[in-house]
Order: structure tokens, then sequence, then C-alpha cells
């Protein structure tokens, strides 16, 4: 029964994320396709969870779903969403590309039929004490010993991306008081 | 049944083909914002990737569940940032085509 619910909800995730991509790069009206975006980012959170990734998947949400896409809206709303223009490039350039990405799939397609991993699986106990205890105790653990430099790095490298971003993104002073 | 259950095979095909899609509007999007969600899906399904090895290669000590973490902060800096830059270039030339952006062509 467990398994039954576990393989439905795999491929109804991975329908919804794969959805959602397509939704991203087909549509033809931005405003769309960053709601699909949110659609996708949803649903690959989901299959977080079906990886006995709790805290990633809450993180996905509060990281991606939320930040990530207020931020596209907002670029949407204050660039110029109702360009009558063609969005896809001309005809020579999507079917390079069409072609050359078809032939990376195969070749990650092979490389994924050649891992040795594949034939691993998380023997049963490791599993249940996952699910029984969740991430966040190991995840915690591992971030404030074994990682405690990239995670001051990183805290550092998004304290300077706001900064930078909060002056990219302003107009300028002496401009405004010309107004 | 057996072969339809779940494993690490099939979320490595399912992040490969999500990575495809986003590399394939990463290629073919005029609009700016689009080629910058089409990179937000590709940092999205190399994060499937870990976590799926971390769940089913490293269930100890999970280590693929922090380099997920990790992505994801990174990945909203670079949002911040390439969001920003996306503005200020649209109220120089109010335009977000990535055809117009040819200020370094010559």
């Amino acid at each position: 029964m467990k398994e039954i619910i576990i393989t439905i909800s795999f491929y109804i995730l991975a329908f919804l994320s794969l959805l959602g991509a397509m939704g991203v790069v087909f549509n033809k009206k931005i405003v769309n396709s960053g709601l699909m975006l949110l659609l996708c980012f949803l649903s690959i959170a989901g299959l977080f969870l079906l990886l006995n990734a709790d805290f990633v998947a809450m993180a996905q949400i509060l990281v991606y779903s939320v930040g990530i896409a207020i931020i596209v809206i907002f670029a949407i709303m204050l660039t110029n969403p109702n360009s009558t223009q063609a969005d896809i490039f001309k005809r020579p350039r999507s079917i390079i590309s069409l072609i050359s990405c078809f032939f990376l799939m195969i070749l990650m397609f092979m490389a994924i039929f050649a891992d040795p991993f594949i034939r691993m699986l998380p023997s049963g106990l490791t599993t249940q004490r996952l699910i029984e205890a969740g991430t966040s105790g190991i995840i915690g653990k591992a971030l404030f010993t074994v990682y405690v430099l990239p995670f001051e790095i990183i805290s550092i490298l998004l304290l300077v991306a706001i900064i930078g971003a909060v002056l990219l993104a302003r107009r300028d002073i002496e401009k405004i008081e010309e107004e | 049944m057996e072969l339809l259950y779940p494993d690490l095979i099939h979320y490595l095909i399912l992040a490969a083909i999500l990575f495809i899609i986003g590399l394939y509007g990463l290629f073919t999007s005029r609009n700016a914002i689009r080629v910058l969600m089409c990179v937000e899906l590709l940092l999205n399904s190399v994060n499937i990737n870990m976590v799926a090895f971390a769940n089913y290669v490293d269930p100890n000590l999970i280590r693929g569940d922090i380099f997920a973490l990790f992505i994801m902060a990174v990945a909203a800096a670079e949002a911040a940032v390439a969001f920003a830059i996306v503005l200020a270039i649209y109220r120089n030339r109010s335009t977000v085509d990535m055809e117009d952006f040819d200020t370094l062509k010559w």
C-alpha cells in the first residue's frame, strides 16, 4: 500500500514539475511562465519530501517558491510585460539548440545507465531512522562542525549580494532630485 | 510495478529531462527574465540529483542535502543580483530583449 502511494505521488509530482518547466520555456506570456515556475518549484519540494529530505523541502518552499518567485514577478512587473516582439529566437538558432540539447540528453542517459550507483538501495534501518527523526538534526550538526567555514562565507555572500542588488536597482539620487 | 517504483535512476532521469528543458529555454528565449528563470530551473534539477544521491547512497550523513542548501543560498544571491542588473539595463535601454543587449558588440 505504501509503495503504491509513493509510486503514484512520484509520477504526479514528476509530471507537474515537467509541465511547469515546459510552461516556463514555451509560454507566450511572461507572467504565465512566472506562475508555471512557481508550480515547478512546489512540485520539486514535494519530490524532496519523497526523498526523505524534509529540511531541504521546506527550504525549497521558503527560498524558491516564495523568495525567488516574488523577485521574478516583481521584475516582470517593473519591466515591460506587454512587448509585442517574438519571444523565441529565429528558426536556425532554435533548431541548432534543439539538436544539441537532444544529443546532450542522450549523453546524460548513457551516463545514468552506466552508473554503478543505481543498484545501491538504502538499507531499511537508516531510511527508517531518517523518517522518524527527520534530517534537521544531522544537517544542523554538520553545518556547525564540518561545514562551518562555507556556512559563514555563504552568509557574507548573501549580505554582499543583497547590498549589491539594492545599489544596482535603485535610481540615482541626483536624478530623483532633478525631477 | 517493481520497475515503476521510484528508485535512484528515476530521479536521475527526471533531473536530466528538467535540465535539458531549462537548457533549451536558456538557448532560445529572447526575454532576459525568461533566461534567468531557466537558470533557476537548471539549479533546481541539480538539487534533485544532490538530494537523490544523498538519500540512496549516503543516508547516514546526507551530505547531498547540505550541498543542496548551499546551492539554494547561492541561487538566491544570484537571482537578486541578476534581476537587479536586468532592471538597471531596462532603465537605461527600455528593453529586456537579449538581441538588443549589444553594447559590447563591434
